[in-house]
């Protein structure tokens, strides 16, 4: 029968079809020998200063050296960092704690680490000046950067624990709006926003630009003010294929994070170059100053409170699995930590 | 029909869909097995099925199906009514025709995506922008199945029909419109899908605040890097899709049927 011949043909069909898929997508891999180079993800945001500075300054092309070149892209807020971190369209990226556990937690804790952390510190609520407390919340809109960054987890958690009810659509007794943080700013001036939960400068511009007051600064939530806002994450795979360009990074980001302490002026300066080469827009100096007073640049991924996030999220039904287990991989950072003479961190 | 050859009729009748849909299952099981993607880019069918299940679960979806299928409803309702009107008006009157039927043409062969960031400028991120959008896609569609629905009436039918004493409205009920009924159909037909299509091409731009909808849905899975929802969320739309081929089909059929081109459907 017609039917059945085409059946009995199928299969190696389908054989020949895999073959040839397969041996046009083998050719892609390339040696750990030889320069490699780096396609690194950050924000323009102060939270980020650490690869704000480090890349106005050179220092990260520099470390890498003959090891390969930097490239970098910029990102708005942490989700669609990872989804270009897991789609091989960058190889590492500072993003806030709670998209690199997503990331990790939705590929089975395959297919990223967090090498290291960056910031501590540096996020708010800012509410227009009428709002004085959590209950004055009900009924408003309050912005975060994106649906199930670091912030907006934030936010939904702190409403849950003052008895205010949200949900992924924006409904509940607070509605939530996911949105570009420059958006935020205009939106919040135009008061068709309430208030919203951002990263700095953000929370410092609708402060001084938005006539806005703070409700609550995250680090008043946390045990000594402590708590991570930005690590450094890599795909496992770029970790395990080219470890001394990874090495390299993270020489880069412990020299600028000390250059960032002892150095706060051009720091800043360098900064708000880099900003204003990214956005075309370059920040008052001003605000640079008050948002660089509200977080601290610390290479420790402040595990403790990571894992606080990882349960927050889990409560807002945002999160599917808290085993973290496998996700810091901190070998290399405490290695660099250990040639520049700085005490190890632990992923505990 | 006996029972024994009416099973062995649905068998015949089903075995080429369902051996469709194993065949497709069975190269992307292989191709995840291949390891071409990762598994949380590529997900192996089994995960999906999960996926499926957690949302099949959850009130949230019916919610947002509800909230999809109601917008695609009002929507192409609205093009219906506006398409027909401008459909008919332009098929009488030769004046409007000659002034319009470019632009109509124009319209329905623009991506109707194109309009979004200026309906969003207009109508905010809100209900309205997406079904203004819907219309623009499917109203043209319905337009044009009218005009030319009308325009090839077989010129003897209507003669006959005059010459039997039709007249006015009634010629129009009785003898144009079912002689037309192919072409409307088709541009129906033709104009659900450009409204399905800028639906969801809407839903995923435009987020209404306490509004959950498939687009939304779909949007969300993105945000959380969630490959196996987004693929049980396509699966979602693709049914949606075949059920309503399949009423369209059926149409199809008491159309045929009336002109005794297939047997009488019961």
């Amino acid at each position: 029968m017609h039917l059945n011949s085409i059946l009995r043909r199928l299969p190696i069909a389908i054989a020949a079809l895999f073959v040839l898929t397969a041996t046009a997508c083998g050719g892609s891999s390339s040696g750990a020998s030889g320069p490699v180079d780096v396609r690194l993800g950050y924000f323009a945001n102060i939270t980020h200063a650490t690869a704000l500075v480090g890349v106005a300054n050179g220092t990260y092309g520099q470390e890498l050296g003959s090891l390969g070149k930097l490239k970098t892209s910029t990102f708005n807020a942490g989700p669609a960092a990872v989804e270009a971190l897991l789609s091989g369209a960058i190889d590492m990226s500072y993003v806030g704690p709670n998209p690199a556990v997503n990331a990790y937690v939705q590929s089975h804790g395959s297919a990223v680490r967090i090498i290291s952390g960056a910031t501590s510190g540096g996020a708010s609520l800012v509410v227009k000046k009428s709002i004085n407390s959590a209950a004055d919340l009900k009924g408003k809109k309050l912005a975060t950067p994106q649906l199930g960054g670091t912030q907006d987890v934030a936010l939904r958690y702190w409403l849950g624990v003052n008895g205010l009810t949200t949900d992924s659509s924006g409904g509940g007794d607070v509605s939530i709006l996911p949105q570009d943080n420059a958006q935020t700013l205009t939106t919040f001036q135009a008061g068709a926003i309430d208030g919203a939960w951002v990263p700095e400068p953000w929370a410092t511009r609708l402060v001084q630009e938005g006539g806005g007051r703070v409700l609550v600064d995250e680090r008043s939530l946390w045990p000594s003010g402590e708590f991570v806002s930005t690590v450094l994450l890599v795909r496992k795979d770029f970790l395990d294929a080219h470890p001394a360009q990874v090495k390299a990074i993270l020489r880069a980001q412990v020299k600028t994070n000390r250059y960032l302490a002892d150095h706060p002026t051009e720091s800043q300066t360098a900064a708000n170059a880099q900003i204003l080469a990214i956005t075309g827009k370059a920040l008052k100096p001003a605000t640079i100053a008050a948002s660089w007073a509200n977080l601290k640049f610390t290479n420790d991924p402040i595990a403790s409170s990571l894992r606080s996030d990882v349960s927050h999220a889990q409560k807002e039904g945002l999160l599917k699995s808290t085993d973290i287990k496998n996700l810091f991989d901190l070998s290399l950072l405490n290695a660099v930590l250990k040639d520049a003479a700085e005490p190890a961190v632990k992923a505990t | 029909m006996n029972p024994a050859d009416r099973a062995r009729a649905i068998a015949r009748n089903a075995f080429p869909p369902v051996g469709a849909v194993i065949i497709v299952l069975v190269l992307w099981q292989a191709v995840v097995l291949l390891n071409v993607w990762p598994p949380y880019l590529l997900p192996p069918p089994l995960d999906v099925l999960g996926a499926l299940g957690e949302q099949v679960r959850s009130p949230d979806f019916y919610k947002a199906v509800g909230i999809t299928v109601g917008r695609a409803i009002t929507g192409y309702a609205l093009a219906t009514v506006i398409g027909t009107a401008i459909g008919v008006s332009m098929a009488v009157v030769p004046l409007l025709r000659r002034a319009l039927g470019s632009l109509i043409t124009a319209l329905q062969t623009m991506p109707s995506v194109a309009w979004f960031p200026f309906a969003i400028l207009l109508f905010r991120l809100s209900e309205g922008a997406i079904l203004v959008v819907v219309v623009l896609g499917a109203a043209p569609s319905i337009a044009n199945g009218i005009i030319s629905g009308i325009d090839n009436v077989p010129r003897q039918l209507t003669s006959a029909a005059r010459i039997l004493g039709a007249r006015g409205p009634f010629l129009y009920r009785r003898v144009i419109l079912p002689a037309a009924m192919p072409y409307v159909l088709a541009g129906l037909k033709q104009a659900w899908a450009f409204a399905w299509r800028s639906l969801l091409a809407g839903e995923l731009l435009v987020i209404v605040a306490g509004r959950p909808s498939l687009g939304a849905k779909l949007q969300f899975a993105r945000d959380f890097s969630d490959a196996p929802t987004m693929i049980a969320l396509l699966v979602v739309l693709l049914v949606i899709g075949i059920l309503v081929d399949r009423g369209f089909g059926f149409a199809d059929l008491r159309v045929r049927a009336r002109r005794g081109l297939v047997r009488e459907v019961a």
